[in-house]
């Protein structure tokens, strides 16, 4: 599918005229209308979030979520782009707290707390199933979610949610400090985020690299109930899911409906480990009116 | 597991629909369009029938017996020759002869219009021959743009049906007969050749004849009989002269005791014997003793005669050659020794005196001889008419065998003459009855009119036809995609890909925008094909009703 077709798309257009009308000043174009996402705070995201306003998140109670950096990321607006209105709101919540009981019970059992969603190809909805899958897991009291966007060739996380105040996670996989200094509380929840700003080229050997198991470590150690949520690239066409997948406890695979051939997401189910698969989620069904499942 | 099920397929059918019925619509606008740019072309065409043979065919049998659908189907082959329609083109110009088609093609195309049709009517009652039909009927048509032509040349094309239909059948009945004849007079020279060569083997082997057969084993039996007889009659003969013989010394010893001749032969040769002891052999007595010694034997024993005589003509020589003879005496030697000699000869010739008893016995022993050597030389010749008469009857089973071969040949030809000769008589008849037209014929029951009404295109079979091909070409082009690029599209089947794993089905993110812009399309798209529809029932309605 080319860049054209993604932006006949409904979500494209309604993220371009989101884009358009919430920032027109700064002239930045829409993550996924180019290839190499642009980079909107970059000017702000080399320092850290609050500047001399805050202490360091590493510095502070480990117990205590409001020792992170407060994230900008704006969900109206994100739901707004995407079109979820009220009515439709309720439906969404419904399908992603399936897929969240569904996932949290399954990565319970097997004792891991690391999830990866991929999808055989890109405009899948993988970036946007990650978003309401981590914040149907963050309703939850008791459980803490890190929403970490592990797609560095194309990270479109921070995009989508319009956030510009955070430290890029680029940084972090180059050696730039520590990986809590990089994560973003949303306010009144228990959702961190970890976003990147820029794409790279490098993306396999930076995870393949010691600093993301220092990450995904330090991840799941920032609550008692945490479980991190990687939103990762499309598993075909480059090596950064096989890269990261021992470093996973379940992978969520995202299918497009009438988008994903059936060779594709054949392929892709081989090159996902049987015991690592956690459930397959059917996106943009045309058919459902509720979302609904089956084992 | 199926990749799609019903569910999937009426899915797929509802989400292509417009895909699938606007090219449809399009193709088949297009399509009538074309049909109704076609030209008109009519047909006019006659009903033929055959009908059958006048006189009952128990009273006479046709000789013919293709049966009518295959000759009618020869005859139509005829008129659809491409020397026919070349013909038939020149007279009525049916071939544009400054088109770019070729030749040949062009001569197809009418052959193609000309349209020979022959039904069977089957008749449960009886069949005209075998299992062929009672009635046939058949349509003889031609289809051009000008109905004029059509007429002119259905109607050209009925006369030369029937012309040749005639010509036909009286040429068949023609050469039936001719052949026949020519199968009779064949079969009359091998019968020829065959009686010729039975005579020859007839005549190469007399008395061989099957017939003979039992006159030979006559011959032979009377032959056998008749050597029986003569044996015997030998055997008989033989028997009394063997007691002929055995009787003789008997018969005459007794005679020659009672004869003084022979009492005084003996005499003489005792004193002969006794003077021999005494005298020398030129002493008077004995030279008397001897010479009537010698006139006794001569006329008594003649061959004691022709030994002693022998012997006194080499002593007579001896003493003539010495030489110490007396004169006279030589001459008295050599006339002796002549004497002698000259009474040798004749006794050598004519013998001596016989004896009564002797002759007869000599005379019965000669007549008996001369009945046995007849009797031997009979058996003879009976003896090789025998062998004659067996050795026939020996040849005789080959002879009969080559007969046999020859006159069965003979038989089957003659046989096969006889059948000839009926078929020959039939044909004849048969010729009769085609030259008075009694025989089946072809009438007319429909002669070809002017049309009036074009019959081709036949535009609604043709427009069904079309909507046919255009709806499966449409659903083609609507619906082959789905399938060459098959795309996950239902829970069902995304657990098809990862079975045992659940599946969760998330519903479309359709926004307002989207939702309007979705339903401008589909707007758009039911406009667009109420307006395709419209035009195609229009075009339709012109084609195919006005």
């Amino acid at each position: 599918m080319s860049d054209n077709d993604v932006m006949n798309s409904p979500f494209e257009r309604a993220l371009s005229k989101v884009t358009v009308d919430a920032s027109p000043a700064q002239g930045q174009a829409r993550p996924e209308a180019t290839a190499e996402v642009p980079p909107p705070v970059q000017q702000r995201s080399s320092a850290p979030v609050g500047g001399d306003r805050r202490r360091r998140a590493s510095d502070m109670d480990p117990t205590d979520l409001s020792r992170f950096a407060p994230s900008d990321a704006d969900f109206l607006r994100f739901e707004e782009r995407f079109g979820i209105g009220p009515d439709q709101r309720s439906t969404f919540d419904s399908a992603f707290r399936i897929v969240r009981t569904q996932v949290l019970q399954a990565i319970k059992d097997r004792g891991g707390q690391v999830i990866g969603i991929t999808s055989p190809s890109s405009r899948n909805g993988k970036t946007v199933s990650s978003i309401h899958l981590a914040r149907a897991c963050a309703r939850r009291a008791e459980q803490t979610v890190v929403l970490a966007d592990l797609n560095l060739q194309r990270p479109l996380l921070a995009g989508y949610l319009d956030a510009r105040e955070f430290r890029s996670g680029i940084g972090f996989f180059r050696g730039e400090g520590r990986s809590e200094d990089y994560l973003t509380h949303v306010e009144d929840s228990n959702l961190l985020l970890f976003l990147s700003d820029r794409g790279t080229s490098q993306s396999a050997e930076l995870l393949a690299s010691d600093r993301l198991k220092q990450g995904l470590e330090a991840f799941r150690s920032v609550a008692p109930e945490t479980v991190v949520i990687c939103n990762l690239p499309p598993i075909l066409g480059s090596d950064d899911v096989m890269t990261i997948m021992p470093q996973l406890d379940g992978v969520v695979m995202v299918v497009a409906a009438g988008e994903t051939g059936f060779k594709e997401a054949e392929e892709a189910a081989k090159m996902i480990p049987r015991e690592k698969m956690l459930c397959a989620l059917l996106n943009k069904s045309r058919y459902a009116s509720q979302a609904s499942f089956e084992d | 597991m199926e990749r799609y099920n019903i569910t999937d397929l009426l899915r797929i059918g509802l989400r292509r629909f417009f895909w699938v019925f606007i090219p449809f619509t399009i193709i088949l606008t297009v399509c009538l369009v074309g049909l109704g740019l076609l030209p008109a072309r009519y047909h006019s065409k006659a009903l033929l029938i055959v009908e059958d043979q006048q006189i009952s065919p128990d009273l006479v049998p046709s000789a013919i017996r293709a049966r009518a659908e295959d000759r009618l189907q020869t005859i139509k082959a005829s008129l659809r020759s491409r020397e026919n329609i070349i013909e038939l083109s020149d007279r009525f110009d049916l071939i544009d002869r400054n088109s770019d088609v070729p030749f040949s093609k062009r001569v197809e195309a009418v052959k193609e219009d000309i349209l020979i049709s022959i039904s069977r009517v089957s008749n449960t009652r009886r069949s005209r021959r075998g299992d062929e039909p009672t009635t046939i009927t058949f349509e003889i048509g031609f289809v051009h743009e000008d109905r004029q032509t059509a007429f002119r040349v259905a109607n050209q094309l009925v006369t030369d049906f029937l012309s040749q239909n005639v010509e036909a059948r009286i040429e068949v009945a023609e050469d039936t007969a001719a052949f026949m004849r020519d199968e009779e007079r064949d079969l009359r020279r091998q019968i020829d050749q065959v009686q010729t060569q039975i005579a020859e083997v007839r005549r190469q082997n007399p008395g061989m004849a099957p017939e003979t057969i039992a006159f030979n084993q006559d011959t032979i039996r009377r032959l056998t009989e008749d050597i029986e007889d003569f044996e015997a009659r030998i055997e008989a003969r033989n028997q009394e002269l063997d007691l002929l013989r055995a009787q003789q010394p008997l018969i005459i010893d007794a005679s020659s005791r009672n004869d003084t001749d022979r009492q005084e032969l003996r005499e003489k040769r005792r004193q002969y014997t006794a003077f021999s002891r005494r005298y020398t052999d030129q002493h008077p007595d004995m030279v008397m003793l001897l010479d009537e010694l010698l006139a006794l034997e001569e006329r008594l024993e003649p061959e004691a005669f022709l030994d002693r005589a022998s012997k006194t003509v080499d002593q007579l020589s001896t003493r003539l050659a010495s030489g110490n003879l007396r004169p006279g005496e030589s001459r008295e030697l050599r006339l002796m020794r002549n004497d002698l000699e000259a009474r040798i000869v004749k006794v050598q010739a004519v013998g001596g005196e016989q004896s009564l008893p002797e002759l007869t016995f000599r005379t019965r022993e000669s007549s008996m001889l001369t009945q046995i050597a007849g009797y031997r030389d009979r058996l003879v010749t009976l003896r090789e008419d025998l062998a004659e008469a067996e050795a026939r009857l020996e040849q005789a089973p080959t002879v009969q065998a080559q007969l046999s071969t020859l006159e069965n040949e003979e038989e089957r030809l003659q046989r096969q003459l006889g059948t000839t000769q009926t078929a020959r008589a039939r044909a004849e008849r048969t010729e009769s009855l085609e030259e008075q037209q009694k025989a089946e014929r072809v009438l007319i029951l429909d002669p070809p009119v002017l049309p009036d009404v074009p019959t081709s295109p036949d535009k609604p079979r043709v427009a069904l036809l079309l909507t046919a091909a255009a709806g499966g070409f449409a659903a083609f082009l609507g619906i082959a995609p789905v399938f060459v690029s098959p795309r996950i599209d239902s829970r069902r089947q995304l657990s098809q890909v990862v079975p045992g794993l659940t599946v969760i089905e998330v519903p479309e993110i359709v926004d307002d925008e989207e939702r309007k812009f979705r339903r401008n399309v589909m707007v758009g798209l039911v406009i667009l094909s109420g307006f395709l529809t419209l035009v195609l029932a229009a075009v339709a309605y012109v084609v195919l009703i006005r």
